[in-house]
């Protein structure tokens, strides 16, 4: 089962930074969605460890 | 016949001799290294005398000053730590090595002698030796213990350097020399046995609770940017870096598990980040 981390409250500035980094950390995906408050949550999608 | 039971008896003294020898001294053809051009003593002194001759004064507004002063404390620190950690080693070695060596070596000579007297004193003689032992099995608890609070001293010592040399790159007005000192005085602590057992009791409860948290199909954490966020990013995204060394070394070693790291604000992947940066440079895989 793939293991998924939601990060909350990430800054406009710093959204690149950590999709470039969570993809060199070998996330399968990330996603963006803005909060109300104008920040992002990113979800993150890491392999199975078990696999 | 009673020569040969004197004979004897004298393999069994010289066998006996020679593994008690090694038990007691331990591991005698294990050195701390090469000789050092000058004593410890002698270059803590010749450190002393040139930070006396630093002119004080300057120290709170020459960036210049400051850092050499710095570096001069550092290397001092340094210095000492070495040699306590070699003492430290020395008696780790000591407790496990000697009880080790002493119980194969009487174990093993009992096998090659074939006499059944001369076997019996020497599996006796080995049962004294594995009873000491089991007598010893609290220090040997504390050997293995000792050397996991020495490589979190190292673990931890790596981090405040890290701290150090990049507040060495900053002004005196950004890294004023308060900031210096008392970093200074956490990077010695962290060389201290006290230092390394409170960091190690830290890092092992926070780990404990990451490793029970990453059962969790999904985990959601607060982003914040530390200096230590964007020091671990900034390792993770130099191209000589493989992600693999620095995953390998966070606990539980899984993907999410270290990119956690990256962003998480709490206090204790705080803790944990630090601690795997530490052993990252010590590793030298992150500067």
């Amino acid at each position: 089962m793939p293991q998924i981390l939601i990060t909350k409250d990430v800054k406009a500035d710093d959204v690149d930074l950590l999709t470039a980094a969570f993809k060199k950390a070998k996330a399968i995906s990330v996603e963006k969605k803005e909060q109300s408050n104008g920040k992002y949550t990113l979800t993150a999608t890491f392999p199975d460890p078990k696999k | 016949m009673g020569g040969l039971i004197r004979s004897g008896f004298r393999s069994v003294a010289t066998v006996v001799l020679v593994v008690a020898a090694s038990a007691l001294t331990g591991c005698v053809f294990v050195t701390d290294g090469p000789k050092r051009l000058y004593p410890v003593d002698v270059e803590a002194e010749m450190v002393r005398q040139a930070i006396g001759r630093l002119d004080l004064s300057r120290l709170a507004n020459s960036a210049a000053d400051r850092n050499a002063f710095i570096a001069a404390r550092m290397y001092a620190i340094d210095m000492q730590y070495t040699a306590y950690e070699s003492a430290l080693t020395r008696e780790r070695q000591n407790v496990g090595f000697g009880a080790a060596a002493a119980t194969l070596g009487l174990t093993t000579a009992s096998g090659l002698l074939a006499p059944v007297a001369t076997k019996n004193i020497l599996t006796g003689a080995a049962g004294f030796i594995t009873g000491t032992r089991a007598a010893y099995d609290n220090d040997v608890l504390l050997a293995q213990s000792v050397q996991w609070i020495q490589s979190q001293m190292r673990a931890k010592r790596g981090e405040i350097y890290g701290r150090i040399v990049s507040g060495m790159q900053l002004s005196t007005s950004e890294y004023p020399l308060a900031a210096a000192l008392s970093d200074l005085e956490a990077y010695y602590r962290a060389g201290t046995f006290t230092g390394g057992m409170l960091s190690t009791s830290e890092v092992l409860a926070a780990d404990a609770q990451a490793v029970e948290e990453e059962k969790r199909e999904s985990i959601t954490v607060t982003y914040g940017s530390t200096s230590s966020t964007v020091a671990l990013r900034a390792c993770l995204m130099n191209p000589d870096v493989k992600e693999d060394d620095l995953i390998a070394l966070t606990k539980p070693p899984t993907p999410r598990a270290f990119a956690r790291l990256l962003v998480d604000a709490s206090g204790a992947a705080e803790t944990r980040r630090n601690n795997l940066l530490g052993k990252a440079r010590q590793a030298g895989i992150c500067r």
